[in-house]
């Protein structure tokens, strides 16, 4: 499988040809450096755009045209990797090959006519769209608190400042109200314009039909955009651990920590790391959940999560209440016997064999094949062949010497209470 | 081996019935890189009432057992611990649950065969001692708790437990912490000698790798293990009456936006119509009537009673089916008005069903896209119809105005049970 890169002079297109899938799958990826006071407005854009076009000015005609384009599958999302805020818009529709003839290419088309020819009036998106979704987006940041493992997380975030990692991804209900119809249609305009962008197609497709009808439709102008260093400085090793503690009703307490990283190589950053977090708590082998959880029964789940490109690691645990100094001791010495060398070489042979495996799978995917091409631009990731070499080269040494590079900074408890009402 | 040929997506799934009655589904795909296996038993938490192998009286055993059962089947005795052999070649092993299946699996790019064997030998061949069985109470009683701290799962709860009376369907698949407790070894052993005979039991194998060679080592695998001939396993069958339990019930939870679901429980006896069909039929009738397409959605949503459209979900528990239609909204009072209002004047036309039937034809073809959802997709066809469906395209095709009129005439549809999760403040 090759990827073909052609440069459209305001944005680049990667067009990978395979004949593996009986769909289409096409991404536009839009990114910049993030920045707080933006997030909410590029987590509202992704639901306006979605929600109806010029041709379809309704939410219900734009669905009913998706079914009967064969139920074209169609998705927006916005994350942050490092320092960049990414937002894409993904659709899937089946190749015309098992639908019917010039599907592709209506298709292709009326995912234009959602990026580009949005329901403007006067110089803004329709009030009635951006009302419904700012409250649908005020809905989704106030159930953050249902889901207990994100909530503390973002908890145990927030309180490291002014790094991005530190923001809410959903976005913030003070911004939420300062948004309306027009200013959200200026940030598109700019986002348009001054965003970075990268756009994918995996399927069997004709290579010259996509690019003739991204010409008429796509009327980006900027050439010059700038770029950012997408990896995160790193906070400094804090002497004491910080402890924060919140009380709440549940049955179960959850217990996180953030670690900081310190003087990563780049080989660390992209191959060590993963096998120094597969053997802590990457899965149901790992040092943390046999401590944790097998050998002590204190904690229905315990993991931990690499962030190497926020140089930052978390590990986060479902506990019994009351259990959490007895968990902190058993996750504290779980890191220091990793620096000790208390590893095995059957643990590490293991670790790379789920992230080799890990690899492979990606590519029997659309999203996978993305993912893995879009890596190389972002952080200059190597090709699958080279990833899997690189990933069997890491040794028992390589995981000791960068344990010392890891460094408890932070742990925060939601703590299980019971109701006095009951 | 059979050969099963699937119309119109171009796919094909092999079949073998080994000796002992194990039955085996392969799907090979050159163009993939991993591979998915599931081994499953046909049990899941409903089969809690039955005959235990070489015995002639129907027993009732803890509810839960099938889950609790699945967690120590992981137990061996000389064997190395089944996540930690698997994750020698880099695959990854799990398991699963469900009203009516207990499934092993694992997912892995290298040595397909000797992990296969191994999933095998370790599901044929656990160790279960009275300290690993105990040992495990605690750690099912915290999955517990995980599950109470979720208003979306009470939701679901509550809307089995307030339309069945007694049907199995009613209960969670993990038990409660009493049941879990009453759990012994003597009682895991019942289960997993009626259950987890080959011939209840069922392998499917999706990736890439060579049929021959593989089932091969199947039967060789197999052929070495005793097994005495079994009878069908006698399964005590649910009796249920046709009205709720509870018609309408608000649960007092810690959430900052209340959850509601609207249920209407619906006797399957009264169709005379194939099960998978009806199914089709009442995702059919129920997306045109609420989900993003419908009218009723757009004015829900303008008069800002909904931000989310409809969840529609169809459970068939073998006596009855529970639509349930189900929200997230502080509205939701004049949601169920709404809800009810439409119900009261239902209009499908032909437009809306030719429209449902490209949906539902692509989606047939969009699941073979991916080899874990091509194996989901069989298990689900094993346990539901007991067997693959061939010609799912042409009942799609064949799905008309008139059988959807008439079937819409039967359904009480005030029969019905609301549950509503709403915030104790």
């Amino acid at each position: 499988m090759t990827c073909e890169h052609i440069n459209m002079g305001a944005y680049n297109l990667h067009i990978i040809n395979t004949n593996t899938f009986k769909t289409v799958t096409i991404e536009v990826n839009f990114r910049r450096q993030v920045a707080k006071d933006e997030i909410t407005k590029r987590a509202l854009l992704k639901n306006v755009l979605l929600n109806s076009t010029k041709r379809y000015p309704t939410e219900r005609e734009l669905i009913i045209e998706s079914e009967n384009l064969y139920d074209l599958k169609l998705l927006s999302s916005s994350a942050r990797m490092g320092n960049y805020t990414n937002l894409s818009f993904k659709m899937r529709f089946l190749n015309e090959k098992f639908s019917q003839e010039k599907m592709n290419k209506q298709s292709i088309e009326f995912l234009m006519d959602i990026l580009f020819n949005p329901n403007i009036q006067n110089d803004a998106f329709d009030k009635n769209v951006v009302d419904k979704c700012k409250e649908k987006l005020e809905k989704s940041i106030k159930t953050l608190k249902d889901n207990k493992v994100k909530y503390t997380i973002s908890k145990l975030l927030e309180t490291i400042e002014d790094k991005p990692y530190s923001y809410n991804s959903f976005g913030y209900l003070e911004d939420l109200e300062k948004i309306d119809e027009k200013n959200l249609y200026n940030y598109y305009k700019d986002m348009l314009n001054n965003d970075l962008i990268d756009i994918f197609v995996v399927g069997d497709i004709d290579k010259t039909q996509i690019k003739d009808i991204l010409k008429e439709h796509f009327q980006t102008r900027t050439f010059h955009k700038p770029k950012t260093d997408i990896l995160v400085k790193e906070l400094e090793i804090s002497k004491k651990v910080n402890h924060y503690t919140e009380e709440d009703e549940v049955n179960q307490s959850q217990l996180t920590f953030l670690c900081t990283l310190n003087g990563l190589s780049d080989f660390e950053r992209k191959y060590t790391i993963r096998v120094y977090n597969e053997i802590l708590g990457g899965s149901s082998n790992s040092i943390l959940f046999d401590t944790v959880r097998e050998k002590n029964s204190y904690a229905y789940y315990v993991n931990s999560d690499q962030k190497s490109y926020d140089n930052i690691l978390l590990i986060y645990s479902g506990i019994e209440p009351g259990n959490s100094e007895e968990v902190t001791k058993l996750i504290k010495k779980s890191l220091t016997d990793i620096e000790k060398g208390k590893i095995s070489e059957e643990q590490i042979n293991n670790a790379k064999e789920t992230i080799i495996s890990g690899i492979k799978a990606t590519i029997d995917s659309p999203n996978g094949i993305i993912n893995t091409y879009y890596a190389m631009i972002l952080v200059n990731s190597d090709d699958v062949e080279t990833r899997i070499e690189n990933i069997k080269k890491v040794t028992k040494e390589d995981v000791i010497k960068l344990a010392s590079k890891i460094h408890l900074h932070t742990t925060y408890l939601l703590e299980g209470v019971k109701d006095e009402d009951n | 081996m059979k050969t099963i040929n699937l119309k119109y997506v171009d796919e094909t799934i092999y079949y073998e019935k080994l000796d002992n009655g194990l039955e085996v589904y392969l799907y090979p795909k050159k163009t993939a890189h991993n591979n998915y296996v599931t081994f499953t038993t046909r049990f899941g938490s409903v089969n809690n009432e039955f005959v235990p192998i070489n015995k002639d009286k129907m027993i009732k055993v803890p509810l839960g057992i099938a889950h609790f059962l699945e967690h120590k089947v992981f137990a061996q005795k000389d064997r190395p611990e089944p996540s930690q052999f698997f994750a020698e070649s880099g695959a990854l092993s799990n398991a699963y649950t469900t009203f009516k299946n207990t499934t092993y699996l694992f997912t892995g790019p290298n040595k397909l065969k000797e992990n296969i064997l191994f999933l095998l030998d370790f599901v044929q061949d656990p160790y279960f001692t009275k300290e690993n069985v105990d040992s495990e109470k605690g750690i099912i009683t915290q999955e517990i708790h995980m599950c109470d701290d979720r208003p979306t799962d009470v939701l679901y709860e509550h809307i089995r437990a307030n339309t069945l009376h007694s049907n199995n369907f009613k209960d969670s698949i993990i038990g409660d912490v009493e049941d879990i407790n009453s759990i012994t070894k003597e009682l895991l052993d019942t289960c997993y000698k009626t259950f987890y005979h080959p011939s209840n039991m069922f392998l499917v194998i999706t990736g890439n790798f060579d049929k021959e060679e593989i089932i091969n080592a199947i039967i060789d695998n197999q052929k070495q293990k005793k097994y005495t001939k079994q009878k069908k396993i006698e399964i005590k069958r649910p009796k249920e009456k046709n009205s709720v339990v509870k018609e309408k019930e608000i649960i007092k939870l810690n959430t900052n936006i209340a959850k509601c679901a609207y249920n209407i429980k619906i006797s399957i006896n009264i169709f005379d119509m194939d099960k998978r069909k009806l199914n089709i039929y009442m995702y059919v009738i129920f997306g045109i009537l609420f989900d993003d397409s419908s009218l009723f959605d757009e004015e829900a949503k303008n008069k800002k009673i909904i931000t989310n459209s409809l969840f529609i979900n169809v459970l068939n528990c073998d006596t009855h089916l529970i639509i349930s239609l189900i929200n997230e909204t502080n509205k939701y009072e004049e949601l169920l008005e709404l809800i009810k209002e439409k119900l009261n004047n239902i209009k499908i036309n032909e437009e809306d069903l030719e429209r449902k039937k490209r949906v539902l034809i692509s989606n047939e073809i969009f699941s073979f896209e991916n080899i874990e959802i091509v194996n989901e997709m069989i298990i689900d066809s094993i346990i539901f119809d007991n067997h693959i469906e061939t010609n799912i395209i042409d009942i799609i095709k064949d799905l008309n105005i008139e059988e959807i009129n008439s079937i819409i005439k039967k359904i009480d549809f005030d029969n019905k049970s609301i549950v509503i999760v709403d915030n104790k403040k």
